[in-house]
């Protein structure tokens, strides 16, 4: 597989570890490097009296490193690419030394559920299940308490009149944010705190985006409160909303999960940090044979870097395991799979923004509170309209570009297409749309 | 219906109990019976996804533009364009010179970057001087200039139309293109010129007249024949009219066959006299030289002349010229080629340049040193010439700061001979002084020696600031001697004075000019 200087730059976990891994990436910094069919490796002289061992997962993306950094990946792990990428031929193939074909043959090893340690009686294993049903309880409990209240804070708002909204101090959001937080939801903290950032300064805007957010805060409430007369999707569902985590480890290692297999193109990546320093990496996947979409999402923190695994604008040919959701979007890669940066063909495409409506709809008729659709729209270009960007379909129905789009990406979309109409990947998020990448001559192209 | 939930949202279910009865039916089915916000809350919820459901995407109204953007020009090679993700790699103060080297070859092969290159490239030369500039332009294609257009923050300036610029463009347009044309046909530039000379301002004319004198050619001569009577003194003359009179006269004096040098030399011939006087005289058996001028003026030699004929005001820097004729002589030792003066000394430079620099009648005291008073001019008449062996016989009279404005004339060999007979390998100034750029180099036998010479000195623990001087101006086949020194180096504790200072800096434009060389035609 060859990458492209955008695509490492997409893993790099900041743009200083990139600057820092291209001023490494000359081959004469590296004492060896070479290539099998499945890895890349080398040595590099670090500050240390050793030199620093790197290798690459070539198939499934991963990397590792002897340097004591924190980064994933690291300097030279990115150095490492970006001279596969800008000197491929340089690489000769040789057979994989120790250390590499080892990491590699573990990496290629499907996972296996960890041998239990002692062995357990029934006993023990009825007090555990007991032990984990108490646990659910008492958090079912204490979250059903917190959506009570919470129910009762709305209330309290209707009746008192929205125009009490723009009045309430920031402290009275985080205020109810944090009881939702001590009561096991952190999902309907950030409801609240959802409502406290509206803009209120701007005109009449904020009255529907707040009636927006009451609405569907109030639908996931009530489904909460009869969430045990509910199916089990559903029940996941509305827990997952309601902030239990979901364990990408366990699901991995669920061989009950419902998985696909395809080949999966990453049609583009978001980077997002919130006002708690948690850094969110979404990365959206579309199925190239069949109208599946997938969802990734990776988290940081400031103590601990994201540790991606999906380049954009590649094509990962494995299988994609969904956690249960009467909607299954987010989900994870399961092991071995390839990488590769041929794409086999489009994922299937809508012809208009109207289907695409339709689409929209039936999603939401699934799951009420879906956000971040993927599609890919046929014959779609940008149009400034009013200082803003629209993209139109062949109908020049339209729909308005996220205001915070980079206006180099709209550039890049010129610089591919000439301004010529051209299939194009987005996602759909509330009332806008993120445009991702296009389609031309059987490639896609990140934008 | 919305208006209805909004009014009671905003005032509240205390003050105003929502209407129900506007809404659809399937709504108001699925609207329990209970207190009044949660009747309310409902209500939204429902209302909420019905709307979103209804909420087609809109009809754009405007016109959308469907003019296709096709590049005319083929894409550069890939193996050109792989080299612009090196750049970055590049030390910043030679970035600019290796990236134009790169731009020449698209643009001397007529081709255009990548889309891929395209936004990257207009980004990263947003900060580039405006020659740098306007080769991005060049090689960004239609859809690169599309995008200048749209996008202001780039600062970037697509050329207009050489005719457009021409007849309506702002002054800096107007001597853009004038310049475009005269670089490949000075004819037509000449031609463009004429055309709108009678109306420019007198202002304008000195722009393209100073122009012109840096840049002659035959057609800018015959031009500058046919204005001269243009800019015969008047009683009343503007300052810029004279600077125009002085521009054309210099054109002409510096061109064998125009009638003011014919009129010049013919005139400065009659003060040259010869003979076989003195010892030299009468041992070598060639005649002395030397040039007789008046103390007090004549018919030539006046501030009359000076001013109506060549536009030369005043008389000098008392200073350093002896008389008033000494000074005017030196305007013109300036501009009228080495061909002529040597002429006088049978062709010798060498004997040419010692007349003028050290004849007693030459020289003065300044500061307890003796001083020539037209070494000025001689160095200013190589320079303008471009007179290598003019350059060659004075820099090899001095080693002093006068030879750095030399150097960048000399001939390559010249220079390399005399950086190596002076053993000036370690001298920055002198290194960077050459006649050389990113794409005339110096040759590779010399390059190799810089390169033996520097990793010594290195070795020695002394460093000598010229890695950025190799990465610019060493033969890019020295590439290889360069790793071969870099491997040999690893092996020393003063590893870090040679690669931080030089083999790090030198090591990626060489390799990135290399690669140029293989591409460029030739």
């Amino acid at each position: 597989m060859q990458f492209s200087e955008s695509q490492v730059q997409s893993l790099a976990p900041n743009p200083a570890a990139f600057t820092a891994g291209k001023k490494l990436s000359n081959k004469e910094q590296w004492q060896s490097f070479a290539r099998s069919e499945r890895a890349l490796w080398g040595a590099i002289k670090g500050s240390g009296s050793n030199p620093y061992l790197v290798q690459i997962d070539m198939l499934s993306l991963a990397y590792k490193c002897t340097c004591p950094s924190r980064q994933f990946p690291c300097k030279h792990s990115i150095a490492l690419m970006l001279l596969y990428a800008s000197s491929e031929k340089h690489f000769s193939t040789q057979e994989e030394p120790e250390w590499v074909q080892g990491w590699m043959d573990k990496r290629s090893a499907p996972a296996k559920p960890k041998a239990e340690t002692t062995s357990r009686t029934e006993e023990n294993l009825a007090q555990l299940e007991k032990n984990r049903e108490k646990t659910q309880a008492n958090r079912v409990s204490s979250v059903l308490e917190g959506a009570a209240e919470l129910t009762l804070w709305l209330k309290d708002l209707v009746r008192l009149g929205l125009l009490e909204l723009p009045s309430k101090s920031s402290a009275e959001f985080e205020r109810m944010a944090a009881r939702m937080v001590d009561a096991k939801a952190p999902a309907l903290a950030g409801w609240v705190r959802s409502l406290g950032r509206l803009n209120y300064a701007d005109g009449s805007s904020w009255q529907e985006e707040a009636l927006g957010i009451i609405g569907k805060l109030f639908l996931l409430l009530s489904a909460l409160q009869k969430v045990d007369t509910l199916t089990p999707e559903w029940q996941q569902t509305i827990r997952t909303l309601s902030g239990w985590s979901q364990s990408t480890k366990e699901l991995l290692a669920d061989d009950e999960a419902k998985a696909i297999s395809d080949h999966w193109l990453v049609i583009g990546q978001e980077l997002e940090t919130t006002s708690d320093d948690l850094t969110i990496q979404r990365s959206w996947l579309m199925g190239c044979t069949r109208r599946r979409q997938g969802l990734i999402l990776n988290f940081g923190t400031r103590f601990s870097s994201i540790e991606s695994s999906v380049m954009p604008g590649t094509v990962i040919v494995g299988e994609m395991a969904f956690f249960a959701s009467v909607l299954p979007q987010r989900g994870a890669l399961k092991i071995p799979h390839s990488v590769s940066n041929s794409l086999p063909a489009e994922p299937e495409s809508f012809d208009s923004w109207m289907s695409v409506h339709e689409f929209k709809v039936a999603c939401l008729r699934e799951n009420p509170w879906v956000n971040d659709i993927a599609v890919i729209v046929r014959n779609a270009k940008f149009v400034q309209s009013d200082g803003a960007w629209i993209v139109c379909d062949s109908d020049n129905r339209f729909q308005p570009v996220v205001p915070d789009y980079a206006f180099e990406k709209v550039m890049r979309w010129l610089a591919i297409s000439g301004n010529r109409r051209l299939n194009m990947a987005l996602v759909l998020r509330s009332q806008f749309v993120i445009p991702m990448g296009v389609f031309e001559d059987k490639k896609y192209e990140l934008l | 219906m919305m208006e209805e939930l909004k009014q009671t949202a905003l005032v509240g279910t205390e003050k105003k109990t929502l209407d129900i009865s506007s809404f659809p039916e399937s709504i108001r089915q699925c609207l329990v019976d209970g207190d009044p916000e949660t009747q309310f809350l409902q209500a939204n919820a429902y209302l909420h996804y019905y709307r979103l459901a209804g909420q087609y995407p809109r009809l754009y109204s405007g016109a959308v533009d469907e003019f296709i953007i096709e590049e005319e020009r083929p894409i550069a090679p890939d193996s050109l364009l792989q080299l612009y993700p090196k750049f970055v790699l590049i030390d910043y103060h030679l970035r600019d010179a290796i990236l134009r080297s790169w731009l020449n070859v698209l643009i001397k092969t007529g081709t255009i970057v990548n889309p891929e290159i395209v936004v990257n490239l207009l980004r990263d030369g947003q900060n580039a001087p405006a020659a740098t500039k306007a080769m991005i332009t060049s090689v960004v294609g239609k859809k690169g200039a599309w995008i200048i257009e749209n996008d202001p923050a780039l600062s970037f300036v697509i050329q207009k139309e050489a005719k457009v610029a021409w007849s309506e463009g702002t002054a800096a347009e107007r001597k853009a293109a004038f310049s475009s044309i005269y670089a490949t046909d000075p004819a037509a530039a000449i031609e463009q010129l004429k055309s709108t000379w009678s109306g420019e301002s007198i202002v304008t004319k000195k722009v393209f007249l100073e122009w012109l004198v840096d840049h002659p050619s035959d057609a800018a001569v015959a031009f500058s024949e046919s204005i001269l009577p243009e800019f015969t003194q008047q009683p009343k003359e503007k300052k810029t009219e004279k600077e125009c009179r002085r521009l054309v006269a210099a054109m002409l004096l510096r061109t064998p066959g125009s009638s003011l040098y014919t009129m010049t030399t013919e005139r400065l011939d009659k003060y040259f006299t010869k003979d076989k006087k003195g010892l030299l005289g009468f041992v070598s058996g060639k005649e002395t030289v030397s040039m007789k001028l008046p103390e007090s003026g004549d018919d030539f030699w006046n501030a009359g002349t000076m001013d109506v004929v060549f536009g030369v005001d005043g008389n000098g820097d008392i200073a350093l010229f002896h008389t008033p004729s000494q000074y005017w002589l030196s305007h013109v030792l300036t501009n009228i080629p080495m061909t002529y003066w040597t002429g006088h000394f049978d062709g010798e430079y060498s004997r040419c340049v010692e007349y003028w620099l050290t004849h007693s009648s030459f020289t003065t005291i300044v500061s307890g040193s003796i001083v020539s008073i037209f070494q000025g001019a001689l160095i200013a008449n190589a320079q303008i010439h471009n007179d290598h062996l003019l350059a060659n016989v004075l820099i090899n009279r001095w080693k002093a700061s006068e030879k750095l404005t030399l150097l960048s004339i000399l001939e390559p060999m010249d220079f390399e001979r005399y950086v190596a007979n002076n053993d000036l390998w370690d001298d920055f100034e002198t290194m960077a002084g050459g006649p050389f750029d990113a794409e005339r180099s110096w040759s590779l036998k010399f390059s190799e020696r810089v390169l033996e010479h520097v990793y010594e000195l290195a070795l020695k623990n002394k460093p000598t600031g010229l890695g950025r001087v190799i990465a610019l101006y060493a033969h890019p086949d020295a590439l290889d001697t360069l790793y071969r020194i870099n491997e040999k180096a690893r092996n020393s504790s003063l590893y870090n004075v040679w690669s931080t200072g030089i083999f790090q800096i030198a090591h990626t434009p060489l390799e990135v000019r290399n690669k140029i060389r293989a591409i460029s035609p030739i």
